[in-house]
């Protein structure tokens, strides 16, 4: 790798239009797989059942420590966290989606915090597919692409048929090395 | 003095010395509220009967562990690699290629000054255990050592790209150029300027920690302190005023004399394309930062720093997350001038002066001010509800925090240029950040549901430095900003590192 700048082709100075350049609004996002909405559902009722667990534990064990009133409410708490927990995640299924740029790819997620994180391939550190146990009864796999910047910086794309979570992750693989040649 | 460095070497025999002081710290700072019970007494005392085996005991295990470890390391240069061999039970081999080499830093401890040996520390690229050490090397024995490492790396990544044609031939120490040297008046101005209110924060949490130990282990403190009230040593609100009065001098001089040791006889060379910064009275540091390893250049300052007209500057070098602390250089007490000198030597053309700044929306403000008050409303309830007679503490807190978030809004600002990022913020202080766009690993488009409903957005950027944001724009500028910035990385052929 080099650090000085390669002054191979010739100089130029042109005036950046910002209008012209390429942007997110024409973007067309690809949705992740149907299946994967089963997942998050099974994901969050196992959540849901250690969330109880804990909170069934805990009443047996320390019920007298508990003022009376935190007792009656607490319950109702919960159960609107959760099924509110519920509502976000599964509507928030549907605002996921990625795209494969030439020289990047994106991913937009959120229902009511959105984001769309964009990562050049050049600075693409590595990339790995993954299966969870869960992803894995509905044959779904998570592409993670890693970056230098951190775990905020890094992105990770679930509900893909695993053949094309390795299919993009080639083609990444590709676009890197591309980049490194030119 | 010429050295063979393809034989096997020892370090220095100083290092028997302070290994042995090594292991002595680490078991102090294990066993000290023992220690502290035994001088002190207490109703711990019996313990006192077996202290005595048991430093004989440490002592003659550390200092015969100290021995072996000082004979079995050994350290070579062979096929352009550092070899470390060491280990008393169990052996290790350690490989490490120049090319993967990014740093060599001495450091010096009081022990080290009086015997004249350094200590080395290898800073490498890799991300995990990327840091190796010797703890002492006489003075031209380090010196040859990095001299050939460095020079041998340079050849090597002159071979490797050749099609550099500007490659720059290895500076030799005599090319450097002083940037900044701390006089002792500067040096007093630093100290007096640091955050005072930080450091008698932590001292308040070290007393605290001391404290919560001496308890634990059977010495109530608690039981001290009412016993001296009771007998009238410390009578009712005056003492408490006179105690805060005391504690904020002592954490002042604190403080002071901290920043005088540590920054003692300051100086930033610009060696190359790098920076050397060294500083400490009793312990001397030496650290290094390349150009292309900075991703952030800081500079800050708070109303006593711009009474005296100086910034505290912080280079941050790419880092893997595990040495975070150890990747940024702090330079204080650098005039404008030097803040500017450091700016130029970076990045080409980059004026501050001549930023196009932008502030934030207003409704920054408003959702900090909404979000404050709420909290503070709650607090303020609580307090009034079982403690009204400090009902004045959350008041005071939350006009403070109101104030803060103006203050916090009017600092916000950003500017982009055709190369380089800015973003300002602060509170009291102001502390502004620059990053060449090429340097930028992600960038990400964000919108809270209170954004959304106003049609703004945020604006991320990842570094392998951190990360930084420029919170509520309109969405369309975000965009476009976005767009821009994402523009910038891919047209640019420069690599981040």
């Amino acid at each position: 790798m080099c650090y000085i700048e390669l002054m191979a082709t010739p100089f130029e100075n042109n005036q950046i239009d910002i209008e012209a350049l390429p942007s997110l609004e024409a973007i067309n996002f690809t949705p992740l797989e149907k299946g994967y909405l089963n997942v998050r559902v099974i994901s969050l009722f196992i959540f849901t059942a250690l969330v109880l667990a804990g909170y069934f534990g805990f009443t047996q064990v320390a019920s007298n420590d508990i003022p009376k009133e935190i007792r009656l409410v607490l319950p109702y708490v919960l159960l609107v966290l959760i099924v509110v927990l519920f509502i976000v995640s599964i509507l928030g299924v549907k605002r996921k989606g990625y795209a494969l740029r030439d020289r990047d790819i994106v991913y937009k997620k959120g229902l009511l915090w959105k984001s769309i994180t964009t990562v050049p391939f050049s600075r693409i550190q590595h990339c790995e597919v993954k299966q969870g146990p869960i992803a894995r009864l509905f044959n779904l796999a998570v592409l993670h692409i890693y970056t230098a910047g951190g775990s905020s910086s890094d992105i990770s794309i679930p509900g893909l048929l695993p053949d094309t979570a390795q299919t993009m992750k080639s083609f990444v693989l590709q676009k890197i090395k591309s980049e490194e040649e030119e | 003095m010429n050295h063979d460095f393809s034989v096997p070497n020892r370090q220095s025999i100083i290092a028997i010395a302070l290994i042995i002081y090594k292991t002595i710290r680490v078991v102090v700072r294990q066993v000290w509220p023992f220690i502290i019970i035994v001088l002190v007494g207490g109703n711990a005392s019996s313990y006192s009967g077996y202290l005595l085996p048991i430093v004989i005991g440490v002592s003659l295990f550390s200092m015969c562990w100290a021995v072996l470890s000082y004979f079995k390391y050994y350290f070579y240069i062979k096929d352009d690699e550092l070899v470390i061999e060491k280990g008393v039970l169990s052996k290790t081999k350690l490989n490490i290629p120049f090319d993967r080499i990014q740093s060599v830093n001495f450091q010096q401890n009081i022990i080290h000054q009086l015997t004249s040996v350094k200590k080395l520390e290898i800073d490498t690229a890799g991300s995990s255990g990327s840091e190796f050490s010797m703890e002492a090397l006489s003075l031209e024995k380090a010196d040859a050592l990095r001299d050939l490492i460095l020079k041998r790396k340079q050849e090597l990544t002159q071979v490797t790209s050749l099609e550099n044609e500007e490659q720059e031939v290895i500076e030799a120490e005599e090319d450097r150029t002083l940037i900044l040297n701390l006089s002792i008046e500067d040096l007093i101005k630093v100290g007096v300027s640091q955050n005072h209110f930080r450091s008698a924060g932590l001292i308040f949490a070290g007393l605290f920690y001391v404290l919560s130990q001496l308890s634990e282990i059977g010495l109530n403190v608690d039981d001290r302190i009412e016993g001296y009230i009771k007998q009238g040593i410390l009578p009712g609100i005056i003492a408490i005023i006179g105690i805060v009065i005391l504690f904020f001098v002592i954490s002042f001089l604190i403080t002071l004399v901290r920043s005088v040791l540590v920054y003692y006889n300051l100086n930033l060379w610009r060696i190359g394309d790098k920076y050397k910064l060294e500083k400490g009275l009793f312990t001397r540091k030496e650290t290094t930062a390349v150009d292309q390893k900075i991703q952030i250049m800081e500079w800050s300052d708070n109303p006593l720093k711009r009474l005296f007209n100086y910034f505290d500057v912080q280079l941050k070098q790419a880092s893997s997350v595990q040495v975070k602390s150890a990747a940024s250089i702090v330079i204080p007490g650098c005039s404008p001038s030097h803040v500017e000198t450091l700016q130029n030597n970076w990045l080409n053309d980059f004026e501050y002066s001549r930023l196009d700044r932008q502030s934030v929306s207003h409704h920054f403000l408003i959702r900090k001010l909404f979000y404050n008050s709420l909290f503070g409303a709650l607090f303020i309830a609580v307090v009034y509800f079982f403690k009204p007679q400090f009902v004045l503490v959350p008041i005071g807190y939350t006009i403070f925090k109101l104030v803060a978030s103006w203050l916090q809004y009017k600092k916000r600002s950003f500017a982009v240029t055709d190369d380089v990022l800015y973003i300002g913020r602060g509170t009291f202080g102001f502390h502004h950040a620059i990053m060449p766009l090429f340097k930028i690993q992600s960038v990400s488009l964000t919108q809270s549901l209170y954004e959304t409903r106003r049609d703004l957005a945020s604006v991320n950027v990842m570094t392998a430095s951190g990360s930084m944001s420029i919170p509520f724009i309109p969405k369309q500028l975000a965009r476009k900003l976005n767009d821009y910035l994402l523009f910038s990385i891919e047209s640019s052929r420069k690599h981040w590192m």
